[in-house]
């Protein structure tokens, strides 16, 4: 009997993360608690987005933030305050700050290119969970300017999802773990419904990211991502 | 009608603030000024309704004839429809009309009314008809008419902008009953963040030409936490908006420690005097949609910003909670 063995090469594996992962359109409702020493904020938003120029517009519903509104086009965010009525650009040097006080930076938002651009990989040791075997996948930067130089990613072996991120610095310094829970099949898309991210120069500190509806390559109308659609 | 009342979507606040002065040439008083800020909302795909309601109450207390005020009042802030096409957006009724970028001192401001100190400052709408019709996503067309009895003395205006190389720029025209301005405005980066407002104005009452400008950098550390800017604002005009100065240097630094605690610290220097207003707040977030902070004014110097000349200091315990 013959067995022929097939291994993914580690770009192999990361171009599967990348086709769950990068979409055309995408539309959600999500809700993004944040926690610190106890103490936690729950915000609701909803969420559009287009790979397409790389666009996202994202609305906040939960009361007290009702009507704040982002707008990324490229490279570049605007937020609308509904208390002022009206618009300010976000310089480049706050992108890195967290949106709306949460783990979550403009720039993780903004960063929109697949990984096989950004970085190279290496597949490491497999490693065992609860009982089950998932690749172990590093990435390092192939450019100087991004966010986190190097990526470790755990990643289930059947749906080509990452259940664990670690973010490093370019001195080896992990700054950030992100925890992906219940990935689910759309459509051939294996995505998570929840992203747990510590920030970990941050003591007591996490923010999760829930969806509560999530479509993806749904028709997005080009009029959602407008300056004069910040203010309607 | 009753189903209608609550498909609304109802937000806002409810603050208190507990005022301790130190007036220069008496005792020591408390105030105490309560408002509730209920905002009323319905949007559907073409309309947008909106409702700025403010209810205050303020009430003074004198420890030394042992005496109570109340006062109450009711605002309407802002009360109008805003209709939305793809290609444009209406908007008729009490609003604000904001022209140029939103910072303090912005030269393109309706208007305008500067109050260094005041921590209570809420804008008041415009009663008017505004538009927006939109070029391309980045790029658009404002247009504002207030209306007056006399046509002469209404205001009119318009701001076409755009972004070019990621810098946000404008064109703004202004007319109202005493000036006619024109000017552009700035805001992007070069690896500090930049602005600058320019405003050339003719005044029709006494024929002459004045120029006024305010331009600023930022930047900010520790990936957005630390934050901190400088402004610098001139006006050839030396008697405007009631300031006393035709030159003032605005700094802020902001630490924002996390989304719960963050420091601010602010300056307003007049220029000719060098006299200096220390602006500070400290805001603690103690529970889920309650904020807790404590502000303070104090003025130095021997110019516009002196004890003496300001006539007083003063220490303000705000809490608010938002619904």
């Amino acid at each position: 009997m013959l067995i022929l063995f097939f291994s993914l090469t580690s770009d192999e594996i990361l171009k599967k993360i990348d086709d769950n992962f990068v979409f055309n359109t995408i539309k959600a409702n999500a809700t993004m608690t944040i926690e610190r020493d106890g103490k936690k904020l729950v915000k609701e938003f909803i969420l559009f987005g287009k790979k397409d120029g790389n666009r996202f517009f994202i609305e906040f519903i939960n009361s007290e933030d009702r009507g704040v509104k982002y707008l990324k086009i490229g490279n570049e965010l605007w937020i609308y305050f509904p208390d002022a009525d009206d618009i300010m650009k976000i310089s480049g040097h706050m992108l890195r700050q967290g949106m709306m006080g949460s783990d979550i930076s403009y720039e993780d938002i903004l960063s929109d290119e697949e990984l096989r651009q950004k970085y190279t990989s290496e597949l490491k040791n497999d490693t065992i969970i609860d009982d089950k075997e998932y690749f172990v996948l590093e990435l390092t930067a192939k450019k100087e300017d991004v966010s986190y130089y190097k990526e470790r990613l755990i990643v289930d072996k059947n749906m080509y999802a990452p259940v664990e991120i670690e973010l490093f610095t370019k001195s080896g310094r992990m700054i950030k773990k992100i925890i992906q829970e219940r990935i689910k099949n759309f459509d051939g898309r294996y995505f998570p419904e929840r992203i747990i991210i510590f920030d970990l120069r941050r003591k007591n500190s996490k923010t999760s990211l829930e969806y509560n509806e999530l479509k993806f390559d749904i028709l997005v109308k080009d009029d959602v991502f407008t300056k004069q659609n910040l203010k309607r | 009608m009753i189903i209608f009342f609550i498909s609304l979507n109802y937000n806002g606040y409810l603050r208190n603030d507990a005022v301790l002065k130190f007036p220069l040439n008496n005792y020591p008083y408390y105030r105490n000024l309560m408002e509730l800020k209920l905002v009323i909302s319905e949007k559907d795909e073409n309309t947008l309704l909106y409702l700025d309601l403010r209810n205050n109450m303020l009430g003074f207390f004198s420890v030394m004839n042992s005496s109570t005020e109340y006062f109450f009042s009711e605002s309407i802030k802002r009360a109008f429809i805003r209709l939305f096409k793809r290609e444009y957006t209406l908007t008729i009724g009490k609003q604000y009309i904001n022209l140029g970028l939103p910072v303090l001192f912005n030269p393109f401001e309706i208007d305008k009314s500067i109050v260094f100190t005041d921590f209570y400052y809420t804008k008041e709408g415009i009663f008017g008809f505004s538009s927006e019709v939109m070029v391309n996503p980045e790029s658009g067309f404002k247009f504002f008419l207030k209306p007056e009895y006399f046509i002469k003395n209404s205001d009119a205006g318009f701001d076409l902008y755009t972004n070019i190389s990621s810098f946000d720029i404008g064109l703004v025209v202004i007319r109202d009953k005493t000036n006619i301005s024109g000017g552009i405005y700035l805001k992007g980066d070069l690896i500090i963040g930049i602005n600058t407002s320019n405003r050339i104005y003719y005044n029709k009452l006494d024929k002459s030409y004045n120029f006024e400008s305010l331009s600023g950098f930022d930047y900010s550390f520790f990936e957005g936490k630390l934050f901190f800017g400088t402004s610098f604002y001139y006006n050839k005009n030396e008697n405007y908006f009631g300031l006393k100065s035709n030159k003032y240097l605005y700094n802020f630094i902001t630490y924002n420690q996390n989304e719960f605690l963050n420091y601010s610290f602010n300056t307003i220097t007049n220029f000719d005097d060098l006299s200096t207003l220390f602006i500070s707040s400290i805001t603690y977030n103690i529970f889920e949609k309650t904020t807790a902070s404590v502000l303070s004014i104090i003025p130095s110097g021997y110019g516009e910003f002196s004890y003496d000349k300001f006539g007083e200091f003063l220490i303000i315990l705000r809490i608010e909670r938002r619904f």
